[in-house]
């Protein structure tokens, strides 16, 4: 009788352990949703969603793990709306699990808040990553943002519009390789097209920066935003601004995609991961259509100089909320993050591998668009030719450069008009490096 | 059936007797409340429960959607009635009639700037992602596939969350939103296309007054050049003279839809679909579908078959998931158009359920039996160990000074040592019964030995008497006497018995109920056949004869 009851006692003891084998928080049983907001397709088809599906229908579904992707927007909207989360403020939804952010916005929202990804990738697997990609990432210790992908500039252009132009004034795509060549275009474009704009710029400050860097002389000042001070500075402002106000280039009203697509403009440097918006036609005010025919060149670059290759993108990072939340956030990007998925996807998107690996294998990657590949050997050509600079993450940075852009817009139209007047084109341009000055 | 007749007649300790019989009292609890559990219900409670949760589920939903679906039929009613006056009114203003507008680029830029704001500010008003104006119009009838292009507005909200009020251009002129701040949508396009918008030729052909009447809900449709799916709260524009000027309405996109009616619920996993229809199959593609207030997302796919399990409950199968639901029609005003809303959970969620109840009975089952067995062990021991020590006690002989702290067992040894005491007692008594009897039987013995040498002693003198009291009798008389004993009659030989046994006369008179002179006569033929004058002759001479008798036969 003794032993049957010891043998019952060991049956349940053994039972009630058999539960504590397993480390993992996860269990298919019980799936844990993280929800994710990111930066790859908004208002398009996103190839970051369809990972997410797949993860969803594969590994996810393995182990636990629901990711409900519920805000796709852009880089620069996204860091407002994460504070704005997070600071709890009427109307705002809650702060995601999983969330695309530069580390400007982590400064703000805390450190402490987040993931530290050095908790859940060991220095072996981090070793794989390019490593300026990772200390980037790294605010105050911590690796906050973790690397998914990376985008530069370049040159997008309408080759059908641009085939005809240059056909009639002799301007050919070598033209563009630096600004001189690329101002001269833009004003020979904007007679013949009757006062179209050569080119639409999504981030005119940055291309300002890289031809002041490219000049020499300090850049940013300790609050993160320009030191006016650097004449090199003003110098490639004025440079900007002048064929601004003239009307050869414009401010892209939201993106240069879009005016490609309607035509108002030929050409739209932008991020990389623009490629991923552009249209196959052009359609213009009379419903007439054309194809894009895009084409895609390195960013031009200040004659006489290497050229300077900007090298931007948010990463992924994740709240701090539970275990289980960080386990499956940490299974997502190790999925997310291997040779062949990362180089699939950055490829779809238009950015730049953040793996070893996948940058080996880029070269012999089978592109389905013309486009594609041509964005991928511009990169190429960049990244063997240029030098890199990684932009600045100041968290208040865009919110300072949108100002500075909403105000130019706003005057552009007056300054433009009275160019056309034949008013001062110093002066005018003037006017607008005080108002750059203003944005404090 | 002879099972328990044998084991009630098999010889088994006290302890296991009192062990299976608190055991089978317990089976008997255990049945009692099984059977109890089961006539309640309680083994049927999960799927119970389940129908019970997610039919309160469906109202929620159901009502959620009559509301919301109906608010936005208002307001698109509203939106038809506020742009078809405005129409009439450029029209008017412009005096040119409605198909004037085709291959007027002016006229078309001149009407998208007049209605743009009314289709921004119904937009803001209302719960939904986007908004529309389609004109049976086109700028340009000259270009390749003119007559699928329509002019309009198709405006969407920029973000999902309530604090964002910007608004996407992603059909019309793009100048036309420039005035308002609008930006272009990244895949904006500058008119519609009729094949791909969804229901267009059945939405034209069924336009007709009155507008009550005339909204529509179209099947789910990916938006060109995005990955984004919605469907289209649709109405017609009808003019006063009842011309169809086209279509408007408000765009429901899934992300949208998704974001702002979260079903609140305990359930952790709960998906919420909202179709056009079903037909034996639930196309989970086709519809709207939202999850639940904790966040948990997870959108069917593919077709799900339908079957009823009962109990209001269906089971929907699927390539790669199964749920368990309740499907229901929801009605919208005037019965125009019906809706399929279905509530649905993870099969394995509902599986789990079952499993964990019937788990947790197990549990419990075997939790009692493990307490009963260890209860039934333990207190049958701890009752059946004082009772054992004193059996034990009571055979060992040796209890003195016991105490067992049991009532009874103290009685019992109380009463066993009276018994002792008693016994001890009639012991004694008998001992010196034993020894009185044994000095009685001595004196008694003495007493025989002496009378056995007397009775020896008188023996011998009667024999040396009888020996000479022969030798004193006549032998002829003796032999007469011997031979006259044969002649007597049956009453003369009764009485010479008595004579012969020692009876007196007074005792044979009484014996024999005669009279004297009865008992004289018999006596005198008596005496007479035996050859003897008196009675002691006669004794005498039986005496003789009774020694020869015992002589010949010692």
């Amino acid at each position: 009788m003794k032993k049957l009851f010891a043998w019952m006692l060991i049956l349940f003891c053994m039972a009630g352990l058999s539960g504590c084998n397993s480390k993992t928080t996860l269990s298919p049983d019980s799936p844990v949703a993280l929800t994710m907001w990111h930066v790859y397709g908004e208002q398009a088809d996103s190839p970051m969603n369809r990972l997410v599906d797949e993860f969803n229908q594969t590994v996810g579904k393995e182990k636990g793990i629901i990711i409900d992707v519920t805000v796709v927007t852009n880089s620069v909207s996204l860091g407002p709306q994460l504070l704005d989360a997070h600071a709890n403020k009427p109307g705002a939804p809650s702060m995601p699990d999983l969330f695309s952010c530069f580390p400007g916005i982590i400064k703000q929202i805390g450190v402490e808040h987040v993931l530290d990804w050095q908790d859940y990738f060991s220095d072996e697997e981090r070793s794989h990553f390019v490593k300026e990609f990772i200390d980037e990432g790294t605010v105050e210790d911590h690796l906050a943002v973790f690397p998914v992908s990376k985008s530069s500039y370049t040159l997008f252009i309408n080759g059908s519009q641009f085939d005809r132009f240059s056909a009639e004034t002799d301007v050919s795509y070598a033209d563009l390789a630096d600004w001189n060549g690329f101002f001269d275009a833009a004003a020979k474009y904007y007679e013949w097209s009757d006062g179209k704009s050569f080119c639409a710029f999504d981030y005119l400050l940055h291309n300002v920066e890289m031809d002041a860097l490219a000049r020499g002389g300090s850049l940013y000042a300790d609050n993160g935003w320009y030191d006016f001070e650097n004449p090199s500075l003003r110098t490639a402002w004025t440079r900007f601004a002048r064929p601004l106000v003239q009307g050869h280039i414009s401010l892209s009203n939201p993106y240069s995609s879009t005016q490609l697509t309607t035509g108002e403009a030929l050409s739209g440097i932008g991020s990389t991961a623009g490629i991923l918006y552009f249209n196959d036609t052009v359609t213009y005010p009379d419903n007439t259509s054309e194809p894009t025919n895009l084409r895609v060149l390195p960013l031009p670059k200040t004659a006489g100089t290497t050229g300077i290759m900007p090298v931007t993108g948010v990463g992924l990072s994740a709240y701090q909320t539970t275990e289980q939340k960080a386990e499956a956030a940490s299974v997502f990007l190790h999925w997310l993050t291997e040779n062949q998925r990362n180089l699939e996807f950055v490829t779809e998107t238009g950015y730049m591998p953040v793996n070893n690996g996948a940058f080996d294998l880029i070269d012999t990657y089978s592109f389905p668009r013309e486009s594609d590949r041509e964005l991928y050997e511009s990169i190429k050509t960049m990244r063997d030719t240029y030098t890199p600079f990684v932009q600045t993450s100041q968290s208040d940075f865009y919110d300072k450069a949108n100002r500075l852009y909403e105000n130019l817009r706003q005057i552009l139209p007056s300054l433009h008009q009275r160019a056309v007047q034949g008013e001062d084109l110093t002066r005018l341009t003037d006017e607008t490096w005080n108002l750059f000055r203003s944005i404090q | 059936m002879r099972v328990l007749p044998n084991l009630q007649h098999s010889r088994r300790s006290l302890r296991w007797r009192l062990f299976g019989s608190m055991l089978l009292l317990t089976a008997i609890l255990m049945s009692a409340l099984a059977s109890g559990l089961f006539l309640c219900g309680r083994f049927s409670s999960t799927k119970k429960e389940t129908a019970q949760t997610l039919a309160l589920q469906m109202e929620v939903f159901e009502r959620d959607m009559t509301s919301y679906w109906e608010k936005s039929a208002v307001l698109s009613i509203h939106l038809s009635q506020t742009i078809t006056e405005l129409l009439e009114d450029y029209l008017a203003k412009q005096n040119i009639p409605f198909s004037h507008l085709t291959d007027s680029p002016v006229h078309i830029a001149g009407l998208q700037n007049h209605v743009i704001g009314s289709l921004c500010q119904s937009l803001r008003q209302s719960d939904c992602s986007g908004a529309f104006v389609l004109f049976n119009a086109t700028v340009n009838s000259h270009i390749e596939h003119s007559e699928l292009s329509r002019s309009g507005l198709y405006l969407q909200k920029s973000g999902n969350e309530i604090a964002d009020d910007r608004l996407l251009l992603y059909r019309g002129l793009a100048d036309a939103g420039k005035n308002y701040g609008i930006t272009p949508h990244r895949k904006w396009r500058l008119e519609f296309q009729s094949d791909l918008f969804p229901n267009y030729e059945e939405l034209l052909s069924h336009a007709a007054p009155p507008l009550e009447t005339a909204y529509r809900i179209t099947d789910l449709f990916t938006l060109p050049g995005t990955s984004e799916q919605a469907v289209l709260m649709t109405i017609p524009l009808i003019g006063k003279d009842g011309t169809i000027y086209g279509l408007c309405g408000f765009e429901i996109s899934q992300s949208y839809f998704k974001t702002f009616h979260t079903q609140p619920t305990n359930l952790s996993r709960m998906v919420c679909l909202l179709t056009t229809g079903t037909n034996g199959i639930l196309d989970a593609e086709v519809g709207l579908s939202c999850g639940v207030s904790n966040g948990y997302y997870f959108a069917p796919n593919g077709n799900l078959s339908v079957k009823n399990l009962g109990g209001g409950l269906t089971l929907f199968s699927g390539a790669s998931n199964s749920y368990i639901g309740v499907l229901k029609e929801v009605f919208l005003s005037y019965r125009n158009q019906t809706l399929v809303a279905a509530v649905l959970i993870p099969k394995e969620d509902y599986d789990n359920a079952i499993i964990k109840s019937i788990m947790q009975t197990a549990l419990l089952v075997l939790l009692l039996l493990f307490v009963t067995l260890v209860c039934c062990f333990y207190f049958s021991r701890r009752f059946i160990s004082p009772i054992l020590k004193s059996l034990a006690k009571i055979k060992s002989e040796n209890r003195d000074g016991e105490i067992s702290c049991i009532m009874e067992i103290d009685d019992l040894f109380a009463f066993l040592d009276e018994q002792d005491r008693a016994h001890e007692r009639a012991l004694a008594a008998l001992t010196q019964e034993k020894q009185e009897a044994q000095n009685e039987k001595e004196r008694l013995q003495d007493a025989f030995d002496r009378a056995q040498e007397k009775y020896e002693s008188a023996q011998a003198q009667i024999s040396r008497l009888a020996y000479d009291r022969k030798q004193e009798v006549d032998p002829a008389d003796y032999q007469q006497f011997l031979r006259g004993i044969d002649t007597l009659t049956p009453t003369e030989r009764k009485i010479f018995s008595y004579y012969l046994s020692g009876k007196s006369v007074k005792d044979i008179l009484a014996i024999a109920a005669i009279k004297e002179s009865t008992l004289r006569y018999h006596n005198k033929n008596i005496y007479s056949k035996l050859g003897v004058n008196s009675l002691k002759q006669l004794l005498r001479y039986a005496a003789l004869m009774q020694q020869d008798e015992n002589s010949r036969n010692p």
